[in-house]
C-alpha cells in the first residue's frame, strides 16, 4: 500500500517540480527524490531558506526515511550535515557558485545531528501529509521557529529574550561559515 | 529503475487532466481520491466529521490514532457510514476515465521535442493553451463533442427530447399537453406502473456521455448496472453460511482486547474467522487486525468480493510483513540465541579472559583509591570528586582500547 502510495506521490512531485509556478517550486523546495532509482523508502530534497528571512541565502539538503508503514506512520526527515574537513568554503572563494550550507542554525533543529522537531512529522502527523508538503512544512518552519520546544537551546534563547537582531545575525554567520563552495 | 519508471506509467493521478482539453476536470478528479492513498476512493466512508475516505485507509489510519485525518476531530470506527452515491460516482468515474482522458487530449501533436517544457506549463498555461491550440479557436469545447456524435439523427433526437416533457410517475416521455390534459391522472390510477428504464434525458444530453451514441450495444449494457438496482452477489465462504439472509445483515468483524485474551481464546478466534494461525502471538494478533480492516472494508464495498479474496489478501499482506526491518531484527535476535551464537560468546570470553581480568583488577584498584581519598579528606569534597571523575575518566579510556584490541 505504501509503496503505491509513494509512486504517486513521486508521480505527482516530478510533475509539479519541473513547473515553476508549482507550490513546491514556490515554496523554495528545489529536489524532492528517491536516493536510488529502485528505492522508494529512501528520499532526498534540496531546500531554499524563504525569502525574506535570515535564511534567504542558504540551500541545505534533507534526508528522508520512509516507513514501512507510511502513510500511517510518518516519514523521518533530517538535515543533511556532512563533516566540512574537505570542502571549500564559499567564504573563502567569493568567485565559486556558493553550494549548500552544511549546518542548520535553527532553533527547532539539533547543530550537530541535523534532527528536526517539527510537530506535524510526530505527534500531529496524519495519512493525509504527503512527503511533499512535510518538504514545505519544514521550509516554513526556517520562518516560524517554535522556542520553547527548542533543539538548538542557545538559539531558542536568544528569540525567547527578544534578541531578533542577534538572531538574525548569528544565523546568517552560520550559513557564511558553513556554506561551500559548488565545483 | 525500469520497474519504478513502469509501475509509475501504471498509476495515475489528477494532474493528467491538465494536458486536456478539459482541465477543470483536474478538480473533480482529485476531489474523488482519498487523502490516504491517493487512489480513487475504494468503498468511500464517512467519518463524523463528514470528510470521505477508502473504508480500508480510514479503519488503518484510526486503528494507529482515533483522529480524522484532515480535521484531526476525535473519531471511531463505528462512527463510519459508507457512501453509496458517492462509491456509484466514482464507479462510473472510473470507468470512463481513461476512456474521457483519451477522448479528450490534446489532439494536436504539440512540442514532442520538448517534453519538458509541456510538463512545465502551469494549469492555467496549459488550460489557455489546450483552448486556443488544439481546437480551432471558433468552436466551442460542447461544440467539438457535439460533432463527434455519430449522425444527425442523434441530433434530431436531441431535438425531440427537448421539446417533449418527462412523465414524473412513468418516466415517459410525451408533449406538455398531453401530460398536463389526461396522463397523469391515467398514469397515478394504474397500480401497475412502474418507472421504466429510459434514456433519461440525463444521459442523452449528457455532456460526458457523448461518445455513448458510437458504442456497440454491448457497452450500453455493461453501463446498465449502475442505474440498475444492485443485487449483491456474494459467495458466501464457511463459516458465515449460517448467515446467509444476504451480505447487508453480515456483522462487522469485533476489536479484540488482546490483554484478556489467552493464546489459545485468541487462536480459536482466529480459526473462525479461517485466518492463519501460524507465526509468534504479535504476528497472530497484527493479522487479525489487517483482516479486521479488510473485512470491514468489504462490507463498505459496493460489490464486496467473496471471503476467499480477502483471505488472499491477507495472506499476501502476510508475505510482505516478513520482510519488514522490525521482523528482520527479530530473526537477528533470534539466531543470537542459536547454538553457534552461544558457542561465539564462549570463544570470545575465553580469548579475552586476561583483558577482563585486568580490567577488574584496575577497577578494584582504583575504587580502593577513591575510597581512601575520602577517608582521608571527608571535608574536601571537590578534591575527591576530582578523583572520582579521574577515575571515571580512565575507565572511560580503557574502555575504546579494549574494543581495538578485539
Amino acid at each position: 500500500m505504501s509503496e503505491k502510495r509513494l509512486l504517486k506521490e513521486l508521480r505527482t512531485i516530478s510533475k509539479e517540480l519541473v513547473q515553476e509556478d508549482s507550490s513546491l517550486a514556490l515554496n523554495g523546495v528545489l529536489v524532492l527524490e528517491p536516493v536510488s532509482e529502485g528505492d522508494l523508502f529512501e528520499w532526498r530534497a534540496r531546500i531554499r531558506g524563504p525569502e525574506g528571512s535570515c535564511y534567504a541565502n542558504g540551500i541545505w539538503d534533507l534526508h528522508i526515511t520512509v516507513p514501512s508503514n507510511y502513510p500511517t506512520a510518518p516519514p523521518t526527515f533530517r538535515f543533511v550535515m556532512s563533516s566540512e574537513r574537505n570542502a571549500r568554503l564559499a567564504s573563502d572563494s567569493p568567485t565559486a557558485t556558493r553550494g549548500r550550507c552544511l549546518r542548520m542554525p535553527h532553533p527547532n533543529v539539533n547543530f550537530e545531528t541535523g534532527e528536526i522537531c517539527l510537530d506535524i512529522l510526530q505527534q500531529m502527523w496524519t495519512p493525509a501529509w504527503s512527503l511533499s508538503s512535510s518538504v514545505v512544512a519544514i521550509v516554513m518552519l526556517l520562518d516560524s521557529p517554535e522556542p520553547l520546544s527548542p533543539l538548538n537551546i542557545d538559539l531558542a534563547n536568544l528569540l525567547k529574550s527578544g534578541d531578533q537582531k542577534g538572531y538574525d545575525d548569528l544565523v546568517k554567520y552560520y550559513i557564511e561559515r558553513f556554506t561551500i563552495a559548488e565545483s | 529503475m525500469g520497474s519504478v519508471q513502469e509501475s509509475m506509467q501504471n498509476t495515475s493521478d489528477p494532474s493528467e487532466w491538465l494536458q486536456t482539453q478539459l482541465p477543470p476536470i483536474y478538480q473533480l478528479d482529485s476531489m474523488l481520491r482519498c487523502h490516504i492513498c491517493k487512489d480513487l476512493m475504494k468503498a468511500p466512508v464517512i467519518t463524523g466529521c463528514d470528510h470521505c475516505f477508502c473504508s480500508a485507509c480510514i479503519r488503518r489510519a484510526l486503528s494507529t490514532k482515533a483522529q480524522c485525518p484532515l480535521c484531526q476531530d476525535e473519531q471511531y470506527e463505528t462512527q463510519l457510514r459508507k457512501v453509496l452515491l458517492l462509491d456509484e460516482t466514482i464507479a462510473w468515474f472510473s470507468k470512463w476515465r481513461s476512456e474521457l482522458l483519451e477522448k479528450v487530449k490534446l489532439v494536436q501533436p504539440t512540442e514532442t521535442v520538448d517534453m519538458s517544457k509541456t510538463d512545465s506549463s502551469g494549469a492555467t498555461s496549459s488550460q489557455s493553451r489546450s483552448v486556443s491550440s488544439s481546437v480551432p479557436s471558433d468552436k466551442p469545447i460542447t461544440q467539438y463533442f457535439y460533432k463527434s456524435r455519430k449522425g444527425e439523427q442523434q441530433k434530431a433526437k436531441a431535438k425531440v427530447s427537448a421539446e417533449l416533457v418527462e412523465c414524473p410517475i412513468c418516466s415517459d416521455f410525451m408533449t406538455l399537453e398531453e401530460l398536463q390534459g389526461s396522463h397523469i391522472d391515467e398514469c397515478l390510477s394504474d397500480p401497475s406502473t412502474e418507472p421504466k428504464p429510459t434514456n433519461t434525458p440525463a444521459f442523452s444530453s449528457g455532456f460526458f456521455t457523448a461518445p455513448s451514441p458510437k458504442q456497440s450495444p454491448r457497452k450500453q449494457q455493461q453501463r446498465m448496472p449502475l442505474v440498475a438496482p444492485k443485487t449483491y452477489k456474494f459467495d458466501m465462504d464457511k463459516p458465515h453460511q449460517t448467515q446467509a439472509s444476504g451480505y447487508a445483515n453480515l456483522s462487522r468483524m469485533p476489536k479484540l482486547d488482546f490483554n484478556s485474551l489467552s493464546t489459545t481464546k485468541l487462536r480459536e478466534r482466529l480459526n473462525t474467522w479461517a485466518i492463519p494461525v501460524s507465526g509468534s502471538r504479535r504476528q497472530m494478533e497484527r493479522r487479525y487486525n489487517e483482516y479486521m480492516i479488510l473485512y470491514n472494508a468489504n462490507l463498505d464495498s459496493r460489490n464486496p468480493v467473496p471471503v476467499k479474496v480477502l483471505l488472499n489478501k491477507l495472506w499476501q499482506w502476510d508475505a510482505l510483513q516478513n520482510g519488514t526491518p522490525e521482523d528482520t531484527e527479530l530473526d537477528a535476535e533470534a539466531k543470537k540465541d542459536s547454538r553457534e551464537a552461544r558457542m561465539e560468546r564462549k570463544r570470545w570470553r575465553k580469548e579475552h579472559r586476561n583483558d577482563y581480568a585486568d580490567l577488574i583488577q584496575r577497577a578494584r584498584e582504583n575504587a580502593k583509591k577513591v575510597k581512601t581519598t575520602e577517608d582521608y579528606s571527608d571535608n574536601t569534597i571537590g578534591e575527591s570528586n576530582g578523583d572520582l571523575k579521574a577515575t571515571e575518566v580512565e575507565e572511560v579510556e580503557e574502555e575504546p582500547l579494549f574494543v581495538d584490541g578485539t
